[in-house]
Order: structure tokens, then sequence, then C-alpha cells
């Protein structure tokens, strides 16, 4: 079988499963649009929407420009290889039509209105981007001649920007502007291809400034290592180490200055919002946690997939659309950074369809939220009108971001009513309802949409509430345990009253006396495991009721612990996986560490390293089951007290299997430090074997089936 | 004793022999079963040759590319139409003798000087026949696209039958030879395959397009379009064409075959085998007749095979599948099978009068269509009120900690309480579809007719259905036999469909782990048969077969084999059976072939695939069915747009839809079927209502009207006129218009009565 026909049919056999599912389920699909829209929640949990944007229509069909050879007719004169898209404060259309060398103009309503004359001098060769600033001046990267000119509303040149003289330029850099933004001072900001110095900063004179909102270089625990091995010279040849390029900048009415940027190894902030001093506001942390710092969207992203987006708009409110240029996907987010939308469909290569873009370059929303986007292949421009949902989201949203929690509420109710799985409306309402005061309705929705900060402070809230409430309850309950005491003291001094101890019972039952061993070897871990091996203190019997309270302790504490510790509380879970988890892990170590040691001439039977591993997990039942119970009442402010009790937890059940391994088989410390790591590695191996065994077995049944077929079908 | 002891001892080098011929054995039978799996001799034998002449003359005209006029004899007439036709070329024209147009099964002679494409296509745009061949010894896969022409075939055979002629077309060089006969009768003319007299040589006949440039024309300034079966369908305005797309439409009717490897191209599925041009003030529809389900409906715009813009029924004979050689079936080849699909195929083509030359006059024909020809009859007259088509959902599974967790979404009582509820708001009449119903809810699949114990059991769904029929209601259960999850009376494996390759076809879905297999649609019959009568014992009104009339697909299996003409009919049987012991069926999308026995069909598309080329989309489905089959839309709570789509499926006169049910939408967040992001019935019971009255103020009266008209009488406006006069003006704009004196406010729409009509 030839490799490519075969990656060819096994796409094609993926194809037909999704028409197979669109035929069998045409209500799955009922959506009329040619793209099905989506939001993802935080944890990777996808929503179906409706359509945020409609797909309405294209532009570019009609430029007509006379004809070269008869002036007094007009031909058309497409686009052709376009690489750039802006629409100015009048919603006017400008394309920078890199294939033409020409800049095109059109109308605010998408009729095409002109060509802009040709440049005096020399003309534009190959412009890959266009800037239009509030006084209507166009500035455009005229990359084929390296430069930036300015140009005035009619199209004639005022001024031309080429890379100024400055020490801090380093030797042998390339200055080949593709994209370009200007701020209302008049500061120039440019994107050159493939630099990873960051944007070039000029000053309206056309001096450097400084390079600005450079990517940092991406530094991996591998890169440490290699850091310490190579040589300097090696080092510096890897090209991983150089920083993501940047691919697009924009400039919001705000003044702020997004950058787009694009590298292998790129895995956050694709996008970032800087002010002047270079501070990005995306991924700021607030007052529902961290910021969102990921962008460009996946409905489910194959391995290795990383965004390239191309580009990015920014609408009058600051929320913002960038533009995937692999996947195609269109994602939207608020001025905060939180996902609002994604969309994109599936590009058959056998048709073009009105809102499917098949090699998206360029984006631009103007003022009426008509979205634009700019397709390299196909020469045209695509628009977009915002839906009933998308226009009501925008609102409900934008009345958040400002604060006004109270207006957006009813807004937030819609979209609700429309969508009861849109989690921005989960949130907004939680906000307001936290607003209000209503905490209990607001920690609900928080924890309905899955924000821990935000269901934290409203539990923190409504404890407050309980204390306070109680709080006359309380002064009388611990006054009146006072005055009891003291009543029994000076009662006590007085009688001298002996409490009945009472009588010890003494169980005689074989096991029981088997599982108090637990407690005492919690408290003494040595002597507790030594008797294990000589004394016959546990049994396999007390072993497996151990290991089986040990893990619904755990699962318990899994699935129960508060939400604002633990993100899986509102997650389905399965006692099976959990079990797998739980078993195949403790199994795995039991086997490992009874090879290990039987090589290692250690003492212990495997009947005491089973026995003794399992007596190592009883720290999950006895701080597990009560921490999981204390979390409850707990809120992200005692945080640290959480985690140091669990992380505790982890750590004593790791002393107590190190002290099994050298009570149990009787070695010095450093014998026991050795089968430790031994048992690490055989762990390693086994899980390896393991793996390799079924997948060679699957594979040889495999191989023998397609020779058979190969022979008989052909 | 030593003797014996002796005997038992078996030696393994003695065994070596038997085991190498048990081996050998083995491998034989192996030979011969993978060998008898090829499916290839079942569909009709090979025809014997016959032979083409290595010397036939090509069948250009004497006079030029184009046939001469003179050329045309007349051969057939009816009272409407006269066919002349041309002995050289294979070609004819069609004269209507009630306003003079000519239609040419060749290109325009009129825009032919403007014409300047040349090499091979020049010679397809002359070609009476265009088709797809491929190397049959090489099975090279390379596909290659040729006519009459541009191989050189000539005519072998030209004879006047009744009512037209007959033609056989040869081509020498891959002994191939084509039968076509053309008749003509009343208002239309019928063109013909005929599948006896088809020879093949060497070369794989794929496809055939009989007069591909029968109507076709070139934007020159007159009205006319292109209209296409797309979704509710779509038009195609003759124009230039600017950009360089260079894409067509190319989409097999009825949909997708899962046997066979089809190309992806995110369109809505063809329900009906039609399309229409119109040029100027000359129109025609064209219907597939026998054959349309073995048919791709392909049309091109004007500049990408030529200038000129065309359409034409494209007739399979055989389909790409795909081989596995590997395990997992990821791994194979794609082939062709040696035997070709067989059977005639025939298009009619009606010529419209100029009064009718629109596709509102494309749409009243294909109606007369479906009325004479597929047995559809008007509704009857009467004063009913519209049925408001409610989908309950019954209930679905999720994921739980130690299993399944059951969700439950109405239960059979809270259905009665939904039914007293929306009668109390105004809701004259219910069709009710109980979805998820059976044990376990929607993600069930199953042919059982058992209803969850958590719903009421059966019990409770008689109870609910003899209720609400005491309130004038219907109860419809919705059940799905082409597929099938549970197993229960099933074996996948050999009840299955399966492909060419003997692949059962089934997938995985992966959220509940199940196996979603396939129906053989001949076992699928069978179990409906079987459970028609334990379905009318549970007092239901009916059955919404979910599959039928949507899908269709051929079957392999070798148990139950059925084509694609066979599994139609094997559809038909099972909304047969439904409609003979029960009183209703209902079918979603609605394929032509599954309208005469469904009493309403849901999700009709109400848009188009939003091609490029496409202009826009027209209510062609709707205008062809009002008045013959009530239809719905997506349901009303889970429309795009809320607003917009209601209007739209006024202006479309679809019965109004919705699906709720009784516990909140939260409660499926993690179910494993129900996706709908917006269920509950308390939130939109009033929005039910309100909708309700303004549906009944449009289609009331109209239900059994037969759809007119519809056009655009101002930006963002649409008219829809109904048989009786009464006018429906839909404004979709943002500020209010004023149409002809009536306002029709923003948003919203405006009922005109009928002043003469009625």
């Amino acid at each position: 079988m030839k490799p490519a026909q075969s990656k060819i049919v096994r796409l094609l056999r993926c194809m037909l499963a999704a028409c197979l599912a669109w035929a069998l389920f045409p209500a799955a699909a009922s959506a009329e649009y040619p793209y099905a829209t989506n939001y993802k929640t935080g944890y990777d949990s996808l929503v179906w929407t409706q359509a945020a944007f409609a797909p309405e229509g294209v532009l570019g069909r009609d430029i007509f420009v006379p004809d070269p050879n008869d002036p007094s007719k007009t031909v058309l004169s497409p686009l052709q290889q376009p690489s750039d898209l802006y629409i100015d404060s009048s919603d006017r259309i400008y394309v920078a039509d890199s294939g033409n060398n020409r800049i095109v103009r059109f109308f605010g309503n998408g009729e095409f209105d002109r060509v802009l004359p040709e440049l005096e001098g020399t003309p534009l060769s190959n412009p890959q981007g266009l800037f239009v600033d509030e006084s209507g001046r166009i500035f455009v990267a005229d990359t084929g001649n390296a430069r930036i000119v300015m140009l005035d509303e009619a199209g004639k040149l005022l001024k031309e920007y080429k890379l100024p003289e400055s020490r801090f330029i380093p030797e042998g850099y390339r200055f080949e502007p593709i994209k370009v933004a200007v701020d209302k001072r008049g500061f120039l900001y440019i994107v050159s291809l493939g630099s990873y110095n960051g944007l070039l900063q000029l000053d309206p004179d056309g001096g450097f400034v400084r390079f600005f909102a450079a990517n940092e270089a991406p530094f991996t625990f591998l890169d440490s290592l290699k850091r310490m091995f190579y040589t300097r010279a090696m080092y510096e040849k890897q090209i991983s180490k150089q920083p993501p390029a940047i691919n697009n900048v924009n400039i919001d009415e705000r003044g702020f200055i997004y950058t787009v940027s694009y590298g292998e190894q790129l895995s956050s902030g694709q996008v970032k919002k800087l002010n002047n001093a270079g501070k990005d506001f995306l991924s700021s942390s607030g007052a529902l946690g961290e910021g969102n710092d990921t962008f460009g969207e996946y409905r489910f992203r194959k391995t290795g997939e990383k965004a390239n987006l191309k580009d990015i708009a920014v609408d009058a409110t600051g929320n913002f659309t960038v533009i995937d240029g692999d996947s195609k996907m269109v994602s939207q987010y608020d001025a905060f950074g939180n996902l609002l939308f994604f969309w994109s469909g599936d590009a058959s290569p056998n048709t073009t369809q009105l809102g499917i873009v098949k090699s998206p370059a360029a984006v631009d929303i103007n003022s009426k939220n008509e979205l634009f986007i700019l397709d390299d292949n196909a020469n045209l421009v695509q628009t977009f009108r915002q839906t009933e949902f998308g226009a009501l989201v925008y609102q409900a949203n934008n009345l958040t971001a400002d604060g006004r929690y109270e207006e957006a509420e009813p807004l937030w109710r819609e979209v609700l009513h429309l969508n009861a799985y849109y989690t921005p409306a989960l949130i907004g309402l939680a906000q307001s309802a936290y607003k209000s005061g209503d905490y209990a309705e607001s920690k609900r929705l928080f924890r309905e949409a899955g924000v821990q900060e935000g269901y934290s402070n409203a539990f923190w809230q409504i404890r407050l509430q309980w204390f306070q409430d109680r709080f006359g309850l309380f002064m009388t309950v611990f006054a009146g345990i006072g005055i009891l005491y003291l009543i029994y003291k000076a009662a006590a001094k007085r009688y001298s009253i002996r409490l009945a101890v009472p009588p010890r019972f003494r169980l005689r039952s074989r096991l029981l006396g088997q599982l108090r061993h637990a407690f005492y070897v919690l408290r003494h871990p040595i002597d507790g495991f030594t008797a294990i091996r000589y004394e016959n203190k546990g049994g396999y019997l007390s072993a497996f009721v151990i290991l089986a309270l040990a893990y619904i302790s755990y699962a318990i504490s899994r699935t129960h612990t508060s939400f604002a510790f633990n993100a899986e509380a509102i997650q389905p879970s399965s006692a099976v996986t959990m079990f797998l988890q739980f078993f195949l892990v403790w199994i795995g170590w039991v086997v490992s560490n009874y090879l290990v040691s039987s090589i290692m001439r250690g003492e212990g039977r495997f009947m005491d390293v089973f026995v003794g591993s399992a007596y190592a997990l009883t720290p999950f039942i006895v701080v597990g089951l009560p921490l999981t119970l204390l979390s409850g009442g707990m809120t992200l402010s005692e945080a640290s007290i959480y985690n140091f009790l669990h992380q505790g937890m982890l750590v004593w059940i790791f002393l107590l299997l190190v002290w099994k391994v050298q009570s149990l088989q009787n070695y010095t410390v450093g014998e026991t430090v050795v089968n430790l790591l031994y048992t690490a590695g055989t762990m390693l191996i086994i899980g390896v074997l393991v793996f390799i065994l079924f997948g060679l077995t699957t594979e040889l049944r495999s191989f023998i089936y397609s020779i058979v077929q190969e022979v008989s079908v052909r | 004793m030593t003797g014996i002891r002796s005997k038992m001892v078996i030696r393994p080098r003695k065994l070596l022999p038997w085991a190498l011929l048990a081996a050998a054995a083995a491998a034989v039978a192996l030979y011969l079963w993978t060998h008898s799996e090829d499916n290839e001799t079942w569909t009709q034998p090979v025809q014997a040759h016959s032979g083409v002449p290595a010397d036939l003359k090509p069948a250009v005209s004497p006079s030029g590319e184009l046939p001469a006029e003179a050329d045309f004899v007349q051969v057939a007439e009816s009272p409407s139409l006269i066919l002349y036709a041309d002995k050289h070329t294979g070609h004819f024209k069609v004269r209507d003798k009630r306003d003079g147009h000519e239609l040419r099964s060749y290109p325009n002679p009129e825009d032919w000087p403007l014409e300047d494409i040349s090499g091979t296509w020049r010679s397809h745009l002359l070609s009476p026949i265009l088709f797809e061949t491929v190397d049959g010894a090489m099975q090279t896969q390379e596909v290659k696209v040729n006519s009459l022409l541009s191989l050189n075939g000539g005519i072998t055979s030209w004879e006047p039958i009744d009512g037209g002629f007959a033609v056989t077309f040869g081509i020498p060089s891959i002994q191939m030879a084509v039968p076509i006969e053309v008749r003509l009768k009343d208002d239309y003319f019928e063109t013909k395959v005929v599948d006896a007299g088809l020879q093949e040589g060497n070369a794989l006949l794929l496809n055939l397009k009989p007069y591909p440039f029968l109507g076709s024309a070139q934007p020159r300034g007159q009205e006319g379009y292109l209209l296409l079966p797309d979704g509710s369908g779509a038009l195609y305005r003759f124009k230039e064409n600017v950009s360089n797309d260079r894409s067509i439409y190319r989409e097999p009717i009825y949909g997708i075959d899962s046997a066979f490897n089809s190309i992806f191209t995110n369109r809505k599925p063809i329900t009906m085998p039609v399309y229409g041009i119109k040029s100027g003030k000359s129109a025609f529809v064209a219907v597939a007749g026998d054959g349309a389900e073995y048919g791709y409906l392909y049309a091109a715009p004007a500049g990408v095979y030529s200038k000129y813009a065309w359409a034409v029924f494209e007739h399979n004979y055989r389909l790409q599948y795909f081989q596995p050689t590997s395990q997992d079936r990821t791994e194979g080849f794609l082939a062709y099978s040696k035997v070709k699909f067989g059977g005639d195929r025939k298009v009619r083509y009606y010529v419209l009068p100029e009064s009718q030359s629109d596709y509102a006059g494309m749409a009243a024909k294909y109606r007369d269509y479906l009325m004479a020809e597929q047995g559809l009859a008007p509704l009857p007259e009467s004063d009913s009120p519209l049925p408001l088509y409610l989908d309950l959902i019954g209930g679905d599974t999720e994921k739980g900690f130690l299993r399944n967790r059951y969700i439950t979404g109405t239960t059979t009582e809270e259905a009665k309480s939904i039914v007293d509820r929306l009668h109390a708001q105004g809701v004259s009449r219910l069709v009710i579809t109980y979805q998820g119903w059976q044990s376990g809810g929607a993600s069930r699949i199953g042919f059982g007719a058992q209803v969850d114990k958590r719903l009421g059991g059966n019990d409770g769904m008689r109870s609910f259905a003899e209720y609400a029929r005491s309130r004038g209601d219907s109860v419809l259960l919705d059940v799905n036999y082409t597929l099938n999850t549970d197993g229960k009376g099933f074996d996948p494996e050999r009840q299955g469909m399966q492909d060419q390759a003997g692949t059962v076809l089934k997938y995985t879905q992966w959220q509940s782990n199940d196996q979603v297999t396939l129906v053989s649609p001949m076992v699928s019959l069978d179990k409906i048969v079987d459970a028609a009568d334990r379905f009318a014992s549970l007092s239901v009104d009916g059955l919404q077969l979910t599959g039928v009339g949507s899908s269709l697909f051929s079957d392999y299996n070798r148990r139950y084999r059925a084509d694609r003409t066979k599994a139609m009919e094997l559809q038909s049987g099972m909304l047969g059976t439904v409609k003979s012991k029960l009183s209703m069926a209902s079918v979603l999308g609605g394929n032509a072939y599954a309208l005469s026995d469904a009493d309403v069909v849901r999700e009709l598309p109400g848009d188009y695939s939003y091609d490029l080329f496409l202009d826009e989309a027209v209510p062609f489905a709707q205008m062809a069915l009002h008045g013959l089959v009530p239809y719905t839309m997506t349901w009303g709570n889970t429309r795009d747009e809320y607003r917009k789509d209601f209007l739209r499926s006024i202006e479309y006169g679809a019965a109004p839809a919705f699906g709720v049910m009784n516990a909140k939408t939260e409660a499926m967040k993690r179910a494993y079927t129900v996706w709908q992001y917006s269920l509950n019935y308390d939130e939109w019971e009033a929005a039910i209502a309100d909708e309700y009255k303004r549906y009944d103020e449009a289609l009331r009266d109209v239900q059994n009207q037969f759809m007119t008209g519809n056009r655009t009488v101002a930006p963002n406006v649409k008219e829809t006129t109904y048989a009786n006069g009464k006018r429906i003006l839909v404004n979709y704009g943002d500020r209010s218009v004023t149409v002809e004196g009536i306002v029709v406010p923003a948003q919203d729409f405006a009922v005109v009565k009928g002043g003469s009509g009625q």
C-alpha cells in the first residue's frame, strides 16, 4: 500500500464517518448555517450554541478598473493574493491587494469605491499590511520596497519611512515590514517578517524608538539540561530557542497595542494586549481567578496542533476576534480575554461556501459589528453579521464588563433561556447575584459555571453570615461551657470527685486486633511493620479491609472535597476509572517492591509486602476523610491550611512506605533508598512491557489479517 | 502391556504431515471463503458484446459545429409540443406550440459564437453524451472524462419509435454502446437510457450524463437562473463568473450512500430529484424518474466548464468503495465494482409555458408530478385548527459513578399536564411526538416497544395517548429501525448493513461507548412488521420513523441484499406497515419516495447550503408540498435566530414545532444524546402559546391550499401567495415597511386575505 494513498483513504474514512453522523442524526446538525458555533468551558467541555455571526455576503467581485488598452472601457480586476484588510473609523474598507501591488477601497456598504492611484516615484511592491489612522491617513507596509509609506486620503504620498540608523538595531537585521499600526501620537509599530526582536517602534519622524513587545524565548526543563551540557556555540544554534515571532499587530481606540504571535512551542500568550509600558492586560488575574491566556480555540484538538493566529480585530468595546490560518477557526473573546464564541465549518475541497473561509489572511470588524474576513485564496472578503443571539450576548457581556451587573441580569437571563449551557451567562448572573447579596444563588451559579474563585468568595460571605447570625448562640454556648468548667473545678476541689474510668472491653477477634494494629503502625511505624512481619499482626483479610476503606476514602475525597479546592467535584467521575488509577499503581508497587526486595535479600514475604503496603494507606482514611468533611467549611482563603493537610497526608503515606520497606525487609537506610529507586524503575519497566505486549498483539493480528486481505482481495 | 503402551506414545514427527495437510486445507478454505465474499455476481450478468464497428463515422454535424436547423425532422407531436430530431448528431429540439419557444438538447446556438472554450471541452459541449470511465484492466483509479465526440464516437443506429426516436451511440475505441430513447408526451419529453443495450468494452463506465447541455444558456443579460433542490431550493442566477471560484454543484439524489466512498461536501442532501432552468421567458423543469436513486445532480455555473451555465442528472453506474486490508479497517485501497448498477434511467423534462416560466411554475409542475405519478393527494378541505407539533423528550442516560444514570425528561403524567396547559393557553390541536421513551432513554435505539418504567411504563403511555386523544390530539412515538445499539433481537454481525467489502457499517458513539450498527433495511422491515401490533396495543396514533426517508444506503449483506432501489421500496414498505396498523406516520427530511405515505414531514430544510455561486434560497420544496403534506422546520426553541427563523417559517408556510421536556434543561447537561440547549417547557410555555397564535393567524386557513407564489417585494420583504388568494408579507428588516398600502411592521409579518379566491 502506498502510504500517501492510504493516508488519503484514512482521511476519506473520517469524512465518511462525519457524513454518516450527519445523515443519521439530521437533528444534531439542524443549524442552517454551514458551520457550527461553540463555547468551551474552563474544563474543556464543549458547549454548542446558536450562531453568533451569520454569513452575509462577499466583497470584491465588483472591482472594475479602466482598461489599459482602451481607457474608455473598464475591465474587471479581481483581487490577487490580498494580505491585509483594514476598516477605518467611517467604516470604509481598505484591502492591501498584494498580488496587484495596490490598495483597494470599498464603501461601508461593501460596494467597490476605488483603487488608490499609483504612487509617484517608486510604486508599491507587494504591500502586505495597512493601517488607517483617525485623520484618514493611510499607512502601508510596502514589503517589496522595505518601507512604510504614509498616504493621504486620496492616496497621495505624504511620507516614507525606511529602516532608521540606530546602534540598537542588531547587525544583519532584515527589515521586511509586513504589518503596521500607528498610535494616536503617530508612533509606528512595525512587524517585520519572521523577526523575533518584537515590534519595531518608530517615532512620527521615522527615528528609532525601541523594539517593543518581544516574546520570551520558551525555556523548558530539557533546555536547562542542554544549557548545562552544551557548549555556548551549540546552544546558540538552536532555532527553537528563538522567541516566537509576531504575526500581526493592531491598536484599538483606547491605545492598547495587540500582538498576535505564532511559534512551534507557543502554547499561551498568542494574543497580548499591551499598554505603552508593555504590560499585558490579558493574563492578569482578577476577582474570578487567573485570566485566560490561551487564544485560538479548537473543538477537538489533535496532538501537536498549535493555533496559528493570523490577525486580530478589536471592536469599539474591546472585544476581539482572532482567526486561525490553519484550522480556520474564528474565536471571539471579550476585553479581558474571556472566551465568548468560536466557530468554523468543515471546508470541503469541492465546494466554496458563504461563511466558510478557506484561507483566512485578515479579519476586521466595523462599527455595526459586521465582521470581515479576507480570503487570500478565493481573493474575496467574506462578511458576517451579528445574529440576535450574538448581539444579546455582546450587550450583556459589555454591561457586566462595566460592572453594571443589575442591568446585565435580565439580558443574561434571556441568554440562559435560549441556551442553558452558555457558561458566560451563568457567570454574569452569578456576579449580579453576588452584587445584590444573594450569595447562595451566586454560589450555585458559580459552581454550575465551574468558577472556583467565585464559588469560594460567595461561600465566604455565606459562612460569615452564618457565623454572624449565630454569634449570640456561640457566645452563650462558650459562656455555658466556661461556667460549667468552673463549677466542675470548684466541685472537684471540694469533693475530689474521681471520674469513673470506663471498663475496657477487649474484643478477642483476631481480625479486629489486626485492624487495630493499623493505628499502632501510624504511631510506631518501625515497630508496627516489624510486628507485621514477625508477629502476625496483619493478614490478607485485614489488608483487604484497609485497602477497601482506603479506596472508598480516596474516592470520596476525590468526589466530595469542596469544589473550591477540587474542580473534579463537578465533573462526571467513574468509580471504575478511579479504582483502576488507585489499584493499578498500588499493585504495581507491591509486585515491583516484592520482586526487588527478594532479589536484594530482603526478609519480607509477599504477604508482608502486600499487607504492609495496604497498612501504609491508612492516612487516606484517618486524614483524607476528615479533611474532605472539613473542606466543606473552607474557602480559598484557607487554601494554605487545606493544602498543608492534603500534602501532609501524602507525605505521611510516602514515609510509611519507606519505613515499611526498611523494617519489613530489615534494611539499613542506604539499602532502603536503593530498594526504592529500583522499585520505581521496575514499576516503569512493567508499565512499558504491558504497553508493548498489548500493542504488539494487536499489531500482529492486524498484520496477518492485512496479508490475507491483500492476497485474497487484490 | 509394553505393546499397548508403545502404541499410546505419540511421536511429534508423525504428526507433521497431518499438520501440513490441515494447514493447506485451512488455506484453501480461507481462500474460498474470502473469495466468496466478492459480491460481484448478484447485480446482473455481464452483457454479451455485439461489437461497435471500428469504422463508425463520428456523429458530427455535416454543416458546422452545432446541428444545422435544416437537419432536424419532426418525429413526434403532442397537443403542446413538437419534437424534432437530427440523425447526424443524435440531438433533438422541442418546440412549444403555445408560445413558440424552442428547447434544444445542445448549447443555445445564439450564444455559441461567444464561446471561446477549445480542446476536448469544446467537443464535450457538442456531444449528446458525457461520461466518466476508468480503465477496467488496470483499475488505476484515474477517472477520465469523455464525451461521444472527444472519443470520435458515432451513431450505430437511429430509428423513430412511437412518440419519439431511439438512438444508439457507439464508441469504437472503447467498444462502448449507449442506447437512448427520447419520447414526447403531453407537456413533457422523456429521455431513457436503456440498460439492456448498454455495452462496455475494457473501460468501466462510472457515470453518464445524457444531453448535458440541454437548455443551457450563457449569461447575456436575460433573466435566467438554475433552480437546484439544495435545501429548501436555491437559485443560481445567470451571471458572468468574476471570481476564480471554479466550484460546481454535484450531489447524490437522496443523499450519500455509506456503503460507498463519498466525497464530503458540507451540503444539505437532495430530497427531491428535480432541477429547473429558466432563460428569458422559456423554462423547463426536469424530474428524474426510474433510477433517480442512482443519480447525482450536476450543475455548473457559467465560466466553469465553458461560458454556459448547465445542469444535468448524472446517472451512476459504479461508485467507489473502500476495500480495507487491515483488521481495524483503516488501511486499504479504493476500488470500483466490476459489475455496474442496472436499471433504465429516465428523466422527464416538463416544458413550462411563458406564464409559468419561473420557480413557482416549476414547483407547481413538480407538485402535479407528485400527484399524478407518486399518488399524493391534496389535503382535504376542512376548517380544522392548525396543529402544533410538539416533541416531548422522555429521558436519556449519562455516565454515572458506578453505572449509567437515567435522566428523566418528561413522564407520561407530566406529559398530560403539558397537554392540559397548552390547551388552556389556546392551542387547539397538538400532534405530540414522544422521543426517548424507550427503557434507557434517547441513547437506546432498539426494536422494542417497552416504555421506560420511570416514565410510567406501557400503562402510563397508553393512558397518556388515550387522554390526549380525548382532547383531540394525536400521539406518535419516535422510533429508529435503521440503527441499533441494544442488540436485542438483533445480531449486528449477521443483520447489520454491510458495504461491498463486507464491512459491517457501524460506528462507536464514544461518549456512551455504544456500538451503533446500521440495520439491514430488510431486517428493519421485518422488525417493524413484528412490532406494529405492539405499538398499536400502546394505543398511540402513529410512529415517527427516524431514518426512513432521510438516508438511503445500499446493503451488501449477503443475507439481506438490497440495492438503493430495493432499499427505497423497503423504506416505503416500513411506512406502509405503520400506516396499515396505525393512523399516522411521520418522517424527517422527507426524500421524495417517502412523501406519499407520510402524514407530516419534519425538519424540512428552510435554507440552502450557502454555496458561493448560488444567489438565494427559495421555498421550492415548500411550494411543491404545501397543501399535499404538512411540514415543519426545526424546533422553535433551538433556532439559530429566534425571531428571524420564526418569520422564515411563516414565510415558508411551515407548521409550528417545538421540542420540550418537563425537566430543567441543565438535567441533560451530560446526557449522551440529547444535546439541545433549551428544552424546559415551563420556560417556553408562554412563547409557544404566543407563536401559535401568530402561526394560526397566518396559516390556519391555507393548510390545504397550494402555495402559488413567493417573491421579494421590497428589500428584506418577502411575499408568499396561496391558491385562495391569501398573501403573507414578511418583513425581515429592522424598519417598518409599507408595501402596496399594507404596513408590515419591522421584524414581523402582515396577512392579506384573498379578495377573489374564496
